[in-house]
């Protein structure tokens, strides 16, 4: 039964996506538009091209600058959230300017990062620290402030001090909060290694991206927007499992109390 | 820091005469007055700093303009009609995008909310279109449109929908329970049950995805201006940028994050009297 329910599940998941890729498949195959050119094409031009050739020289060194600016950015998102949610004044003071930074849409910094930095690596990891890092650090800053006062109480009645206080009761309480700003890093991110290296760099998923439509190499234009789809796609699914694996108390305690 | 810990009688008198005073300031700055009075201060502090080094040298000039510059290029733009006919082009695309997300999310989500087997079948393709990055689609936008309001149009739909459309299913599912079963026993017709029940109930799902929407929209928006070389503040950027006008450009980056900030700040204004009954809104004000 449970069996047959699963394949149900998996049919009703599966047509829709298997469908329209079928369609696309045939629908294209004898195409001679400039512009939409055979699944086949964009297929093997993205196997060949950029999974065998460029792994090294454009996938790579995407992946390895995303990862890098994602790390600063989310480390220190939360330790500056930390700080920032523990001190009234210092919340006060930081508001507005936190607040616009915020609101900036990030990809207007990239300018200003090309001045400070040049084209390269450490501009492409400065822009996505700067401008990603808000989400995680305001959503730290609320989770912190979120910590039921008697709890404060109790802690400070166990004399537990500030690296056990920040362990044990800061972080679990604000952990849903903080990882739900991760969430949006990631993307902010994923946005920002992208539209750098388009605009400044010289190798890298972007750049490739640009470089074929700005060379109308359509079939190379569509192979690495499908490539870039299925790395976003992946990124956010070993987000979601790495997010239930540090949080896997909650969703017990949640699943016992069943609120939320 | 030392406000958390209680320090044992045994503690020197000056620390306990620092630990006082951070609390009182901590309590100065949680008065409306105080916070006000601290943002200020930060704000204005920032910028007699970035004076300050900018005329000292230690900002290197040539990547950074001095904070008065800066201002005075702020007020030459916006007393320049070019300046206001760019964001005219960025705001009325965004706007004219966010209009029709909310036409196509919300027939698309009471579907989806409602009927199982279409949320089923769209599932997986809603979760691989979900975190593609928005900017990704711009080459091919570019390759298929050139640059085109309909192209930014295009692009804006496709990368900023997904919020709302997720709150939206999350709205049409809370419609339901007690609320729904007593609807049904009062016999509210579809009218009241539509206006008393259905729409309140979507409301904070839907202002909530709206924001995260039109936040992405403006991204979405100016990077095709700066990378696809369409109209609007993106574009003026990068124009102020290649011409090396470095006081406008910053300018104009000042600008657009005021622009964020406006939405932001029409979206609490609007939101207060949509959903001052719901309780985290009640919550807030008590």
């Amino acid at each position: 039964m449970s069996a047959q329910n699963h394949l149900t599940l998996f049919l009703t998941r599966a047509w829709l996506p298997v469908g329209a890729v079928v369609i696309w498949w045939f629908a294209s195959a004898n195409s001679t538009s400039l512009y939409f050119p055979p699944l086949q094409t964009i297929l093997t031009t993205l196997w060949s091209g950029l999974l065998v050739d460029g792994l090294v020289t454009d996938v790579l060194p995407s992946v390895v600058k995303f990862l890098i600016g994602f790390a600063i950015a989310a480390v220190l998102g939360i330790v500056l959230g930390i700080c920032i949610g523990m001190s009234s004044a210092l919340r006060a003071a930081t508001e507005p300017i936190v607040q616009f930074l915020r609101s900036l849409p990030p990809p207007v910094l990239l300018p200003i990062g090309l001045l400070l930095f040049g084209i390269g690596p450490s501009m492409s990891v400065a822009i996505i620290v700067i401008g990603a890092i808000w989400p995680t650090l305001l959503n730290t800053v609320d989770g912190v402030r979120s910590l039921d006062p008697l709890v404060k109480d109790m802690s400070r009645s166990y004399r537990l001090t500030m690296p056990q206080y920040i362990r044990f009761v800061l972080l679990p309480n604000a952990g849903p909060q903080i990882f739900a700003g991760l969430r949006t890093t990631l993307q902010i991110s994923i946005i920002l290694i992208v539209v750098s290296e388009m605009v400044a760099s010289t190798s890298g998923i972007g750049f490739y991206l640009l470089n074929s439509q700005q060379t109308f190499a359509v079939a190379e234009t569509w192979a690495g927007t499908l490539l870039l789809g299925i790395l976003g796609y992946l990124a956010n699914l070993a987000f979601l499992r790495l997010e239930r694996y540090v949080l896997r108390w909650q969703y017990g305690m949640r699943a016992l109390t069943s609120k939320g | 820091m030392s406000t958390t810990t209680l320090r044992p009688r045994t503690t020197p008198t000056g620390r306990r005469a620092t630990d006082r005073l951070t609390r009182r300031i901590n309590l100065a700055a949680e008065t409306p007055a105080g916070r006000f009075l601290f943002g200020f201060g930060a704000v204005l502090a920032v910028f007699v700093v970035w004076q300050i080094l900018s005329v000292s040298g230690i900002l290197p000039s040539a990547a950074i303009p001095s904070a008065l510059q800066t201002l005075a290029a702020f007020a030459a733009l916006l007393a320049s009609p070019a300046f206001w006919s760019a964001l005219w082009a960025t705001v009325s695309v965004v706007l004219l995008g966010l209009v029709l997300i909310v036409v196509i999310a919300t027939p698309l989500a009471i579907l989806l909310g409602l009927v199982r087997f279409a949320e089923e079948s769209a599932w997986f393709v809603i979760e691989f279109l979900k975190p593609i990055p928005p900017v990704a689609l711009i080459p091919l936008g570019l390759l298929l449109w050139g640059p085109s309001p309909g192209m930014k149009l295009f692009l804006i739909i496709l990368g900023a929908i997904w919020p709302l459309l997720t709150q939206l299913i999350y709205g049409v599912r809370e419609v339901g329970g007690t609320s729904a079963d007593m609807a049904r026993s009062y016999r509210l017709g579809w009218w009241l049950t539509t206006s008393r029940l259905v729409v309140p109930s979507m409301l904070p799902f839907a202002m909530t995805g709206l924001r995260i929407s039109a936040a992405i929209a403006v991204i979405v928006a100016v990077v095709t201006e700066m990378i696809g070389g369409a109209d609007g503040l993106g574009q003026e950027i990068v124009v102020a940028q290649t011409a090396g006008a470095l006081p406008q450009m910053y300018a104009l980056i000042v600008a657009t994050g005021l622009l964020g900030l406006a939405i932001n700040g029409i979206f609490r204004i609007a939101e207060a009297p949509l959903l001052f009954w719901h309780p985290s809104y009640r919550k807030e004000a008590a």
